[in-house]
């Protein structure tokens, strides 16, 4: 066995901070690093006055702290063996959280259920990863990355477990029940599980992206799956009636983003969205209490076809300006197209929500408010992509007829919710919406066990 | 035809065992047992615990509730969702009735129940029959199957209940009580053909009873309670009319004022005098900003007048823009993906400065997000709503009924009350119930306005209430979450020099970051451990202790000659001091049948109600962190309400015996009512039977 050593290495001019047989950090850790200790920080304060009171409470705080600290190892780690059981302790650590009180039947059932899936994905990522200390020889991520020979069969077998696993992590379909059926968790076990944990299979394939790479079809295959759950989350989101599942299903939505990011082979982009995300949707859960205002607007309002014209005008600036900022190519062949299509349905979006009317004072102000929402988007994503651009890992793929399907299905069904007031109506529409309506609700609800029927089960 | 009537009275039957249970936009305090009110307390305590205590359904109600949860959820949404549920407009069955026939959950894929949804009467009522004769009921167990349909998911009931008896002005819930049952029982009808073992089932548990002891250790602490209060209460009253007070401050009755009160009055020369938060003025409040149309009085009351509230402040129209831009960008496709990366920096500084230095921050976010603003506070159009001679009325009435008739100060402050919480879905229970669970600033503002008016002290004099021309009205709110007092408008520097001599530093030093903090479960402990509701002149109080514990009612018996004021006093505020109590009361008797359980599981739901985690019956009542220390210490006391009144002991039995709804709390023992009788000076008890028990002190 090798024995531990550290040391500051460079290869290929990428900075590694320390780099051992036990432990890596890289950029990709760095900013993992960071995201891990922020939220961990914020929700355990958070948690010293939430859970104050509560006769968990000591037991609460341990488990959060060690779940915290085993996220760290997991994001840190080098070894097989140090990853694996971080992955494993980390997932069961939540499940243990999710749990909180064992005499609630429906919680206790969640706990199990989240864990079925933990189990499948540990098993599949410890097959992998036995593959490729196999092929190999290497204990550790790094040394196998350089060593693996990426058109063996095995290979594509360890990639494809790798990626159940990393499904299973982040509530990609079909691997997405789990967190729908989380909701029995106490709110910052919540935030903490969007905020860290489901970033655990976005994590997993940014680290062993140089091995992904190569396999594009495999790329498309993620790219599919991710957009699928995008899709689905979305309609899932817009549906729920209660604020905790529309958090949990927009997560499942944006998750699938993220993958579908990994599977156009922009990885860093991936990490931007996963590390935004995280705090959004972290900073949502735990003001999810106060959350009883109705929603206001909706994007359905209609509107003149005049500032629809407009503001697809300013969305191409806008989205424009969104490439200047953050560096990337505003035309290219290749799959950056997508992201640059991301800001520009945004854009478009943003500025016919302030253009109720046409009028040109109306219109100045929406240009210039525009553009500044493209170049901050562009800047946000600029600011963590610019973190790990060392691990040279923007790969750009070109374009092909899966990419263009999952790219105007996003538009469509964005597309629809706009126009959905000026859609034909009639009873035959009227009906195929109640069919939609009633499979998607019932697509979307959470296991029934966890569910709980007679309140009188309910223990705290 | 008969038949048809009878299945109505039976469905109306069933459903007077429900309480209401109102959103959480205005949380207002109901007895959960408020459909067996009419019953001896304890015999009441039984049946709850037969229908609303059990934990070991029959397996096959889990599919059920589960199924009906989904859809109740789906209809009573009010502002989560953005894709609705399909033809809601059209009410609760005749939507779901559209839907039910795709759900394959309901029909299980087998073709006689496709058909059954199908070919489901357009009719709830003749629906409910079908089922009733398709399931056997009986016709004499038809009225307690469906009253267990209900009872069995009791906290969706309860919220029906409300929609359909106190949000009257919607005509799609004219048929919401039956709609209600005619989902729940096709739902049972389809999942559980032999729902009939329901009705023996409710049978076998019914035998259970409360136990003796936790009601002697009630009753106990009653007496205990009552003993020492009227201990406190012997003393004083000798002081009456000394000099002239510089400030007279009006509070609600809340218990929550009486600390304040105290604190004031013992800074100086000030008096103060308790009266129904909402000023004796029954209005309705109508938003210009957010459109929101809401009663500002007590819910028993009906609402006569709409004022109309509108903002001057150009920073409102903006916010409200940037939430919208907001909304839209979330609740639709694609865009929330670019929305999550640009906000997510923002994100997580809101959350690091909001969970490190909350009071900062909170401060910073009321000056700029949110609309308090007393240097343009909001204009209310009085006298569009309301005619000069009602407002002439309606200022006689608050005078009178505070006993406020003569030796004004030259200031006198209404001081409406509301709290402040970050963050916390129970906001609005700890608002002023006497303004249907909302701020109670508005209504002290209105009055505050017509007592200035020279018209109004014009008829006041006629009427023999003499205000001196030097005498001014100010409205006030006080914060009962950081027990801070401020005027309403800014007003000119001598008066406002006075008004902070008399208010200043009553607040606890960590009450502030309380009420800022996003993850405090325990703001403020509202009415927590409320114990009487004492109808007398403040002077019988002012010297006693009450530890925040009571309800204190202005009332000087001499000045009420006819027992009119006493009246409507019992009728008004006693009996929502009693639906208050009640509230925590069971809440603390059974934390999770009654309460709501933790707030950190908590999942709001269609903006309405709470659920605990994934999905659940609709949890009614206050959460454990307003009702326990901890999860195994209390803090409230399970005590029923002592109302102690200050009269003539006949005064008090000729009302109670006139009033049915006040005699049965009193035969019930759903209260305790006490008379000081100022004639003998001698302390009675009201027993069950309605006659008076002398009490020897010492010795209740």
């Amino acid at each position: 066995m090798a024995i531990p050593y550290a040391q500051l290495i460079f290869t290929k001019g990428m900075p590694v901070l320390l780099a051992s047989s036990v432990f890596y950090i890289d950029a990709l850790s760095g900013v993992m690093i960071a995201l891990v200790s922020f939220v961990g920080l914020v929700i355990s304060i958070f948690s010293r006055r939430y859970m104050k009171g509560d006769a968990n409470y000591y037991f609460f705080m341990a488990l959060l702290i060690g779940l915290i600290s085993c996220l760290l190892l997991m994001v840190t780690a080098n070894h097989f063996l140090l990853m694996l059981p971080a992955w494993g302790l980390s997932n069961l650590l939540l499940a243990r959280l999710m749990v909180h009180k064992k005499q609630w039947a429906a919680s206790a059932f969640a706990g199990l259920y989240a864990l079925r899936f933990f189990t499948l994905g540990f098993l599949c990522l410890a097959v992998a990863f036995w593959l490729l200390y196999w092929m190999t020889g290497s204990t550790t991520i790094q040394e196998a990355l350089h060593l693996v020979k990426t058109d063996n069969v095995l290979t594509l077998v360890a990639l494809s477990l790798m990626l159940v696993s990393a499904m299973c992590q982040s509530a990609i379909w079909p691997f997405h029940r789990w967190l729908i059926s989380s909701i029995n968790s106490p709110t910052p076990v919540s935030a903490l599980m969007h905020a860290g944990l489901v970033n655990g299979g976005g994590f997993l394939l940014i680290r062993f992206a140089p091995l992904y790479l190569p396999h594009t079809s495999l790329l498309t295959i993620i790219f599919m799956f991710g957009v699928g759950t995008a899709l689905i989350g979305a309609l899932w989101k817009l549906m729920q009636n209660d604020i905790k599942r529309m958090l949990a299903c927009s997560t499942v939505s944006q998750m699938g983003f993220m993958i579908a990011q990994c599977g156009l082979g922009l990885f860093p982009a991936a990490v931007a969205h996963l590390c935004w995300h995280g705090l959004f949707k972290a900073n949502l859960f735990l003001g999810s209490s106060g959350s009883i205002k109705p929603i206001i607007s909706d994007a359905r309002s209609s509107r003149d076809w005049r500032s629809f014209i407009v503001s697809v005008f300013f969305g191409l600036i806008g989205s424009y300006l969104f490439s200047w900022a953050s560096g990337l190519p505003w035309y290219s062949k290749n799959t950056i197209l997508f992201l640059i299509g991301i800001a520009f349905i945004a854009c478009t979006q943003f500025s016919l929500t302030i253009l109720h009317q046409f009028s040109w004072k109306n219109t100045i102000s929406t240009f210039f408010l525009t553009g500044m929402a493209g170049l901050l988007y562009g800047i946000s994503v600029r600011l963590i992509e610019a973190m790990v651009s060392p691990l040279n890992l923007m790969a750009p793929q070109r374009i092909n007829i899966f990419h263009i399907v999952g790219f105007s299905l996003l538009t469509i069904s964005w597309v629809a919710m706009l126009a959905n007031h000026h859609l034909p109506t009639g009873n035959l529409i009227e009906r195929i919406k109640a069919v939609f309506y009633v499979r998607a609700l019932n697509a979307s609800q959470p296991h029934s066990k966890s569910i709980t029927t007679n309140r009188n089960d309910y223990r705290f | 035809m008969t038949n048809h009537l009878n299945t109505k009275s039976l469905i109306l039957q069933a459903w007077e065992k429900i309480a209401p249970c109102w959103p959480l936009k205005n949380i207002i305090a109901v007895n959960p047992l408020q459909g067996f009110e009419t019953m001896p307390f304890e015999e009441a305590m039984n049946h709850g615990i037969a229908y609303f205590e059990q934990s070991n359904f029959p397996v096959e109600m889990q599919r059920i509730n589960t199924e009906s949860i989904k859809w109740f959820q789906a209809f009573f949404d009010e502002g989560q969702a953005t894709i609705t549920m399909p033809y809601r407009e059209r009410g609760l069955y005749q939507s779901w009735r559209e839907l039910a026939r795709h759900d394959s959950q309901l029909h299980q894929k087998n073709r006689v129940n496709k058909n059954f949804l199908k070919n489901l009467s357009i009719c709830s009522e003749s629906v409910i029959e079908t089922c009733l004769v398709n399931l056997q009921i009986q016709p004499k167990e038809k009225e307690q199957f469906l009253t267990l349909l209900l009872t069995s998911l009791p906290g969706w009931a309860s919220f029906a209940k409300y929609k359909a008896d106190w949000e009257t002005n919607d005509n799609r819930l004219s048929t919401l009580k039956t709609d209600y049952l005619a989902v729940r029982i096709i739902i049972t009808y389809l999942l559980w053909p032999n729902a009939r073992t329901l009705l023996a089932w409710h049978e076998t548990i019914k035998t259970e009873k409360i136990s003796q002891d936790r009601i002697t250790a009630m009753q106990s602490l009653e007496l205990h309670y009552q003993q020492d209060i009227l201990g406190k209460l012997q003393h004083s009253m000798e002081d009456r009319k000394e000099k002239k007070p510089k400030i007279q401050f009006a509070f609600c009755i809340d218990v929550r004022s009486e600390p304040v009160r105290s604190k004031i009055e013992n800074k100086g020369c000030y008096e103060t005098f308790g009266v129904a938060g909402f000023f004796c003025i029954p209005i309705r409040i109508k938003n210009t900003t957010s459109t929101e149309c809401y009663d500002s009085c007590p819910v028993l009351l009906k609402s006569n007048h709409t004022i109309v509230e509108s903002f001057h402040a150009r920073h409102i129209r903006i916010v409200q823009g940037v939430k919208k831009l907001y909304q839209a960008l979330k609740y639709t496709f694609t865009t929330s993906f670019a929305l999550a990366e640009t906000l997510g920096l923002l994100s997580g500084i809101s959350m690091l400065f909001r969970t490190i230095l909350p009071t900062k921050t909170t401060a910073l976010k009321n000056k700029f997000i949110n609309f308090s603003d007393t240097e343009s506070p909001s204009t209310l159009s009085i006298n569009d709503a309301v005619t000069i001679d009602t407002q002439c009325l309606y200022a006689k009435n608050l005078l009178a009924m505070m006993g406020l008739t003569e030796n004004f100060s030259e200031i006198i402050v209404l001081c409406g009350h509301k709290s402040s919480t970050e963050n916390n879905a129970y906001g609005s229970s700890l608002d002023c119930g006497a303004c249907g669970g909302r701020s109670g600033d508005k209504n002290a503002r209105i009055m505050a306005t017509i007592l200035n008016k020279p018209l109004v002290r014009e008829y006041l004099t006629k009427e023999g209430i003499v205000i001196p021309d030097t005498t001014i009205f100010l409205a006030a709110l006080h914060d009962t979450t950081t027990n801070t007092l401020s005027l309403c408008e800014s007003i000119n520097h001598d008066i406002q020099h006075l008004f902070d001599e008399a208010t200043r530093n009553l607040s606890a030093q960590n009450s502030i970051s309380k009420s800022a903090d996003w993850a405090e479960t325990r703001p403020e402990w509202g009415l927590a451990r409320n114990a009487s509701f004492i109808v007398a002149p403040r002077a019988l109080t002012k010297d006693a202790n009450l530890e925040g514990r009571s309800f204190l009612n202005s009332y000087d018996w001499e000045k009420d000659g006819d027992g009119s004021i006493l009246e409507s006093i019992l009728l008004g505020p006693m009996v929502v001091g009693q639906w208050i109590n009640s509230q925590y009361l069971f809440s603390l008797l059974n934390t999770i049948a009654y309460g709501s359980g933790s707030k950190i599981t908590q999942n709001i739901t269609g903006k309405i109600g709470i659920m605990q985690g994934n999905a659940s019956d609709l949890m009614t009542g206050l959460p454990v962190q307003s009702l326990l220390l901890t999860d195994k210490a209390a803090y409230h006391q399970a005590l029923r309400l002592s109302s102690i009144i200050m009269a003539p002991r006949h005064r008090i039995a000729v009302i109670i015996k006139t009033h049915p709804t006040l005699g049965n709390l009193v035969s019930n023992a759903w209260i305790h009512l006490i008379c000081i009788d100022p004639e003998d000076n001698q302390r009675y008890r009201m027993m069950r039977n309605l006659d008076w028990q002398k009490i020897e002190l010492g010795n209740v």
